[in-house]
């Protein structure tokens, strides 16, 4: 069990981390925030019993700021933050993806009639359920939500947005995604608009879902003819 | 001297094509660094079928193995060749440490810094080929050595790494080492057709880092596991790495 609760920005870098390496093992994850930055997380053996959590949780929970904000540990936030909340947390990814040579991917997800708070409620959940320990659900604007999704590649990005459109099937959605790599990282409103110029694409092409990486494609490397014969050229003078 | 708190001046060392000198080359070049007075770790990149330890005559226990899979401390795997001179060996027909994942590729580089502080230069001998542990040495270093032979199959692979690199990576700064030229024509010769077409399509002016003469006294010392600086310090080789070494000082 692991819990940490220091509200210090220098620590941000440390849970985003933490929360990406429990990822790799059998446990839960419980985020504690405020305002829509993580302060502390617990983690639990996957093995442990839902009365048990349960009663850890409430044990836990922080009864000095009830009210203000924080979320007893265990419970779901109800509150989704907005695109400055996003922005804040893509700053933190963006500047891991550097470090730890992972991926982040950031997924648009524009549903219709999400104005009605009843449907907005029931997409989040349905749109929680997808998302891994270390993800973030957002709402970006009133009709579209971001996911965004650190450790993600193009592959298993697009394999979760498959899973979001079949959950969603009876509702007409647009998705726009962008990865960003290690190798071509991205300032933060460039990778928020990529993504946004991606949900337009797929709604002036009338399809589910349109994607951009900037990795380059594997041949785009290629040794061309022409290069070789000016690499050998010097080798050639005097031949026919 | 050097602290905690250097940045070390860090230089891969790779070749696209194997066979070519370059384990040798590295192994003499932080030799030579050292009797400068300089701190040198020399890194095996070769991470599933290292050299380093042969050429040198070690008798390897820990490698970079245990760093990635066992998180052992990088410092208590250093092996200390001679003053100012330290080795990170890696292990040998370990195919797992040849495709390393993100994440222990992230690890084992956040483990490397902890500890390239202590010296003024880190040498990474990487593996042939482009592979992935290839590329993110040289992404990670300062300097990119490119170690080639006057062989026309050198010199494409060498310039299909040096494209990988500054098309993926941006990296712009390659210095060109000629390997086993005949004599300072063939030298000239290859580096100014290489830095031609280097110039052409990449738009990339890479620097003569020098040439070093074929010479029979560099397989000697290999099969002898001495570095030939030492064995034979006056042979036309070490005069040539010790040249090499001195552009880096300067």
């Amino acid at each position: 069990m692991l819990a940490g609760s220091k509200k210090n920005k220098g620590c941000e870098d440390f849970f985003r981390m933490m929360e990406s390496e429990a990822g790799n093992f059998p446990v839960d994850i419980f985020k504690v925030s405020e305002n829509g930055s993580l302060q502390g997380f617990l983690a639990l053996e996957s093995s442990f019993s839902k009365i048990k959590k349960a009663e850890i949780s409430r044990a836990l929970s922080f009864a000095a700021n009830e009210g203000k904000g924080n979320q007893p540990l265990g419970t779901p936030q109800i509150a989704l933050a907005d695109q400055d909340t996003l922005k804040t947390r893509l700053r933190t990814e963006l500047r891991l993806v550097k470090k730890s040579k992972l991926p982040c991917s950031l997924l648009l997800v524009k549903i219709d009639n999400l104005k009605q708070t009843e449907h907005l409620k029931m997409v989040m959940n349905q749109l929680r359920e997808h998302i891994p320990c270390n993800g973030h659900l957002d709402l970006f604007d009133d009709e579209t939500f971001s996911l965004l999704l650190p450790g993600l590649n193009i592959k298993r990005s697009l394999r979760l947005a498959e899973a979001v459109r079949r959950s969603l099937s009876h509702r007409q959605i647009r998705m726009g995604l962008t990865v960003c790599t290690c190798r071509d990282t991205q300032k933060v409103d460039t990778f928020v608009r990529m993504a946004e110029e991606e949900l337009k694409r797929a709604e002036a092409e009338q399809m589910e879902i349109c994607h951009s990486c900037a990795e380059p494609g594997h041949d785009s490397c290629q040794v061309t003819a022409e290069e070789r014969v000016h690499l050998f050229s010097f080798l050639n003078v005097g031949k026919k | 001297m050097t602290d905690k708190q250097n940045k070390p001046h860090i230089i891969s060392v790779s070749s696209g094509k194997g066979g070519v000198g370059k384990t040798s080359f590295t192994v003499n070049l932080a030799v030579a660094l050292s009797q400068k007075k300089q701190k040198v770790l020399l890194i095996d990149g070769d991470l599933g079928l290292a050299n380093v330890d042969i050429v040198l005559g070690l008798n390897v226990k820990h490698s970079l193995r245990e760093i990635v899979e066992e998180e052992r401390d990088p410092m208590d795997t250093l092996v200390e060749i001679m003053p100012g001179f330290s080795v990170l060996p890696a292990s040998s027909g370990v195919p797992e440490m040849a495709s390393l994942s993100y994440e222990e590729q992230a690890f084992l580089i956040d483990s490397l810094e902890h500890i390239t502080g202590k010296f003024d230069y880190v040498l990474v001998d990487t593996a042939a080929g482009i592979g992935e542990s290839v590329l993110w040495f040289n992404d990670w270093a300062d300097t990119n050595f490119v170690i080639l032979t006057p062989d026309p199959t050198s010199m494409t692979d060498a310039y299909a790494l040096i494209k990988i690199m500054h098309t993926r990576y941006e990296k712009n700064n390659f210095s060109l080492i000629i390997n086993h030229v005949k004599n300072k024509k063939e030298e000239n010769e290859v580096f100014a057709n290489m830095s031609a077409v280097l110039e052409k399509f990449l738009g990339i002016k890479p620097n003569n880092q020098g040439a070093i003469p074929r010479d029979g006294a560099v397989a000697n010392a290999v099969r002898t596991q001495t570095p030939f600086l030492i064995s034979q310090p006056k042979t036309r080789a070490s005069l040539a790495i010790m040249e090499i070494c001195n552009k880096i000082l300067t």
